[in-house]
């Protein structure tokens, strides 16, 4: 079951996504990869990560790049898991 | 003791390019616009790249146009221009050094397979002693020189009374093809040949920059961020955005490793000689250093002027940076580069 917490952060992750793709209405599914099925190129990926940190300022992606980086890897559920993870461990801290 | 101490030095440097020069507006006008029509926004390929010209060996335009062309047909190729450049590079080295000094040659390609290796003809070339050590590193990218600079190191430690040649001769142009991708077109509009080489031996200080140490860097889960892979029709470079995160995420610790192999502080570095791989990996390792921008001029001048020559750049940028940053005698310098792996390579100057 997924927590509610991972359901808020999946939206903010694929509002993000739509909102640099400029594309408002498009579908983004979880399993689909930034680079690989969003398009995202460096320029695109560099507003990702910004805009990650202004929403969680708390957490890094680096861990998440370096494993998930990978071709195909780099899914929206992936980054979402990641901070859910993250946020409960900074909580626990 | 250190300071006085014979150290492998490189005691020359020298680099060559192909003949033909082409701009990016003229690559665009000749053909990329073409293969590139159906990318949106590709034009922006050709300036976010932050490269102006570049040396090619093939003309995209009239080698290719709008057709591929078969591996056999680019290594053909690659037998002609390597042994011409390559040439040119070296020739001012053995004159400099003499034959009968040069005890071992060690070159690097990731852009062409013959043998006998063309270290071999060019050994042959400038009647280099039939007992010479020949060594050839192949397919190891961006990075390679630092193969190079270390084979060359080993051999000088251990013969101090033999020069050592380093070659890196790339020739990126030979495998272009005609792939509407954002990837490729990166790759095209970012890539150039040339061919970086220097003479390497034991040397007291001033006899030109002696280098103190060399470190690498492999991230084991990045393996499929960077890759070249031999296909039918050519070597296909794939490049992931992610790139520049990874590099900038382990470059801190990697230079603080480096400078203590030495004992020297990472603040006491006056000189960056840095593999300009992409723009965002230049403006990322800038910034998680502190470099201020003049001291990356060497290394914006080689992208800007060359592109980024794979295995060539850092031989470049640093030849570039002793003629134009002028270091003083004692000033101490970092080489880096990156690569497939992920991999980061660097080594630690006294100039």
């Amino acid at each position: 079951m997924t927590s509610l917490s991972n359901r808020l952060i999946h939206e903010h992750v694929t509002d993000l996504c739509r909102s640099i793709l400029e594309k408002s209405d498009i579908e983004v599914a979880s399993n689909a990869s930034l680079t690989e099925d969003l398009g995202l190129d460096s320029l695109q990926i560099m507003q990702f990560f910004a805009g990650i940190e202004a929403l969680y300022p708390e957490i890094s992606l680096e861990e998440w790049f370096l494993v998930q980086g990978g071709t195909g890897k780099d899914t929206v559920q992936s980054v979402v898991d990641h901070i859910d993870r993250n946020t409960l461990r900074v909580a626990a801290e | 003791m250190l300071n006085a101490a014979a150290l492998p030095t490189f005691v020359k440097l020298s680099s060559a390019v192909p003949e033909q020069s082409f701009t990016q507006e003229e690559l665009w006008g000749g053909v990329f616009a073409d293969w590139y029509a159906e990318l949106p926004n590709a034009r922006d390929f050709g300036t976010v790249t932050r490269v102006r010209k570049r040396h090619m060996a093939w003309n995209p335009a009239t080698d290719l146009g709008r057709k591929t062309r078969g591996i056999g047909e680019r290594m053909q190729a690659y037998v002609g221009i390597v042994d011409e450049v390559a040439g040119r590079a070296c020739a001012p080295l053995i004159e400099h050094v003499g034959q009968e000094d040069v005890g071992s040659i060690v070159m690097a390609s990731s852009t062409g397979y013959y043998g006998p290796t063309p270290d071999y003809f060019l050994a042959k070339k400038f009647g280099l002693k039939p007992n010479l050590r020949r060594t050839f590193i192949g397919h190891m990218g961006c990075f390679a020189a630092f193969n190079v600079i270390k084979t060359a190191m080993d051999s000088v430690v251990a013969r101090p009374g033999e020069a050592t040649i380093g070659v890196c001769a790339e020739f990126s142009s030979l495998h272009f093809r005609p792939d509407a991708t954002r990837e490729q077109a990166i790759v095209h509009n970012l890539f150039g040949d040339a061919v970086g080489a220097f003479t390497m031996a034991m040397k007291e200080p001033g006899h030109g920059p002696q280098i103190l140490a060399a470190h690498t860097h492999q991230s084991y889960e990045t393996s499929d961020l960077m890759t070249l892979s031999v296909l039918d029709d050519g070597v296909q470079m794939t490049l992931s955005p992610y790139v520049p995160y990874v590099i900038a995420s382990v470059i801190t610790p990697f230079i603080d490793d480096l400078c203590a192999k030495a004992g020297v502080l990472p603040s006491d570095i006056k000189h960056w000689a840095i593999h300009p791989g992409g723009p965002k990996i230049v403006d990322m390792v800038a910034q998680k250093l502190g470099i201020p921008d003049e001291k990356l001029a060497s290394t914006w001048h080689v992208l800007s002027e060359y592109g980024n020559c794979a295995s060539a750049t850092v031989l470049l940028v640093l030849e570039h940076l002793i003629a134009h940053d002028t270091p003083a005698p004692g000033d101490l310098g970092v080489m880096l580069a990156f690569g497939p792996g992920l991999t980061v390579e660097g080594a630690l100057l006294r100039f």
